[in-house]
């Protein structure tokens, strides 16, 4: 048992456990602020500890590995935790709802997200997915006084069961072909040319199981509505730590199952994710709610990272793990304001920001900023994630692959593209319709505690910082891509 | 004559052949059944479709790693069903319809 790899895992669930029993203790009337300050710091203290573990620890046969890249996703989990958790914490005083039940199910979803990190077997890539998932159908149905989050639960469940089902199916084929569960043995395994039919078969419905996950193009079908139905600090979970732990797993899978780079499924990740690209783009335009406009953004940005898939090497899964990163930490910083807009408007319509300005600037302020990073303008980290993304797509697409070349352009029409709507969104904050202005722009001052400067600035300096200095970041992101090891069979 | 006894002996071929048309049964449930809980009802059918795969393939490849993620898959679906009769129960608090073609506010 490899429980060196395990520590943090552990920790978070001892917090987890400590606030139930507290809970318990206090019979349900736990004090709010005392589970809220146990929770931050045990959080803080984990994500301190995370940065103190340096050494990669890798045991053969094991079924978790902590290489690189699975510390450095723990990392950016539990920062994007302690988030969240401050921002669930919020939403939840201005409810006056009970702490336990949504914060102990965030904290077991992100216990999920961490074991995932450093997935080694196809049963854990199973687990650890539904580990995540369940959670995340009480979350998204949380809202059991309003019609349309109970009907976003009940989409979000029927949807994630049939792709894990399809998942489950696809283990069984790829088990059944190769004879064993772990990656590292499936990496060394080449299917012998009469079970090739049985074993693609098997790595098709992973990967549609997992497409489900990022919300990539033909199993993007739940996206939109679930993440309009589901409270605001729900869809931003879904937007950035749901969708970057099926990049992570899809990662690990992709890299020990596919021969990446190889001609045909090089033309297979084209396909996806130029369609991703252009369907969440081109929808994207007429949305009139910033939620839904997020969840189609969303597919554009999974079809921008999925181009890594597309072109297999190191250089340009580095990429990506910037991308993404900077990508989750961006939505954090959106969906602080997007919160705060619908729990004191009461509604998430592009009309209802025109309250932001006046009401709390520095909300609007990184919300705007937001916008900007995912349009991809030059200081932000999402325009050098999405330079480095293009540059490695076009280095690869001149070394000889046609498809590569046209993904790119692909791409870049996206980007042009998305400029429209992503100022849509600023313009709406700013420089409302009359309507807007008349009905939401006067108010008072929203409640902004000190603890949300903090996480704003954070979800900003990872906006900013990656941007005008990214060597430090690629750095770290090329550390992690050093953990991967391609297969070429 | 042969051929007939070689496919009396139940081999790998069989099981799966079992496991493909109850896992298209499911499907075909999921997209045509409009009652919520019988479209559960097909999705346990598809991840115990799966499960028999995973049985047959374990016994076959003579290692017992897919059994255990049998265990782990039934574990998974009792969770996953038991969040979804929830779900169903407070849609049904509110009166709401538990049949797919009503659930529709969410459109536009």
């Amino acid at each position: 048992m490899n429980f060196a790899a395990f520590q943090l895992e552990l920790g978070l669930v001892a917090l987890a456990l400590v606030l139930l029993v507290l809970d318990v203790l206090h019979k349900k009337t736990l004090n709010i602020s005392k589970g809220y300050a146990i929770g931050t710091i045990g959080l803080g203290i984990l994500l301190i500890l995370s940065f103190l573990i340096k050494n990669p620890v890798i045991v053969p046969d094991s079924m978790v590995q902590l290489d690189g890249m699975a510390l450095g996703f723990k990392r950016m989990f539990l920062a994007l935790g302690l988030g969240f958790f401050i921002i669930n914490q919020n939403w939840i005083e201005r409810r006056n709802d009970s702490f336990i039940t949504y914060q102990i199910l965030f904290l077991l979803a992100l216990v999920g997200m961490m074991i995932a990190c450093s997935i080694n077997n196809l049963a854990l890539l199973f687990l650890t997915m539904e580990m995540v998932a369940v959670p995340f159908y009480v979350l998204v149905g949380y809202l059991n006084d309003k019609d349309s989050s109970l009907e976003s639960g009940v989409k979000y469940l029927i949807m994630a069961a049939l792709a894990s089902a399809v998942m489950v199916m696809g283990i069984a084929f790829v088990y059944g072909v190769s004879g064993t569960l772990y990656l590292d043995k499936l990496a060394q395994f080449t299917p012998p040319a009469e079970m090739k039919t049985a074993y693609w078969l098997g790595v098709m419905l992973i990967v549609a199981g997992l497409g489900f996950k990022i919300s990539a193009f033909p199993f993007h079908y739940w996206a939109p509505d679930v993440y309009q139905g589901a409270a605001a600090p729900v869809t931003g979970l879904l937007a950035s730590a749901s969708k970057a732990v099926g990049f992570v797993l899809l990662t690990r899978f992709a890299v020990a199952a596919m021969p990446l780079g190889t001609a045909q499924v090089t033309l297979l990740w084209v396909v996806i994710s130029a369609a991703s690209i252009l369907y969440g783009n081109l929808c994207a335009i007429p949305q009139q709610n910033v939620k839904r406009l997020i969840a189609f953004s969303g597919i554009a940005n999974a079809g921008y990272m999925m181009m890594a898939f597309a072109v297999g090497d190191a250089m340009a899964f580095s990429a990506m793990f910037y991308y993404l990163i900077a990508y989750a930490f961006t939505i954090m910083g959106a969906f602080l304001a997007i919160t705060l807009v619908e729990s004191e408007v009461g509604s998430s319509d592009l009309d209802a920001l025109a309250a932001l300005p006046g009401r709390s600037p520095f909300a609007a302020f990184l919300l705007s900023a937001a916008m900007v990073s995912l349009a991809g303008i030059p200081p932000m980290a999402g325009f050098i994630g999405k330079f480095l993304l293009l540059k490695s797509v076009f280095i690869q697409g001149v070394a000889g692959s046609g498809a590569l070349i046209a993904l790119a352009c692909i791409a870049l029409f996206g980007v042009i593209v998305s400029i429209y709507y992503y100022f849509g969104v600023i313009r709406a904050i700013y420089w409302p319709r009359e309507y807007a202005q008349k009905h939401h722009a006067q108010g008072e001052r929203i409640a902004f505690p000190r603890i949300l400067w903090v996480v704003g600035t954070l979800s900003l300096a990872m906006m900013v910082l990656p941007g005008v200095y990214p060597a430090l970041f690629l750095k770290a992101t090329q550390w992690m891509a050093g953990a991967l090891t391609f297969v070429t069979h | 004559m042969e051929t007939f006894e070689s496919f009396l002996t139940i081999g790998l071929g069989h099981y799966l052949t079992v496991s493909v048309i109850l896992f298209c049964l499911g499907v075909l449930g999921l997209l045509t059944r409009r009652n919520l809980i019988v479209v559960y009802m097909s999705l346990e059918l598809m991840l115990n479709a799966a499960n028999l795969a995973l049985v047959a393939f374990s016994y076959f490849n003579k290692s017992l790693d897919g059994q255990v993620v049998v265990m782990l898959v039934v574990t998974i679906a009792a969770a996953e069903v038991a969040v979804g009769l929830a779900l169903i129960v407070s849609l049904a608090r509110k009166k709401l319809p538990v049949w797919v073609n009503d659930l529709n506010k969410l459109k536009y």
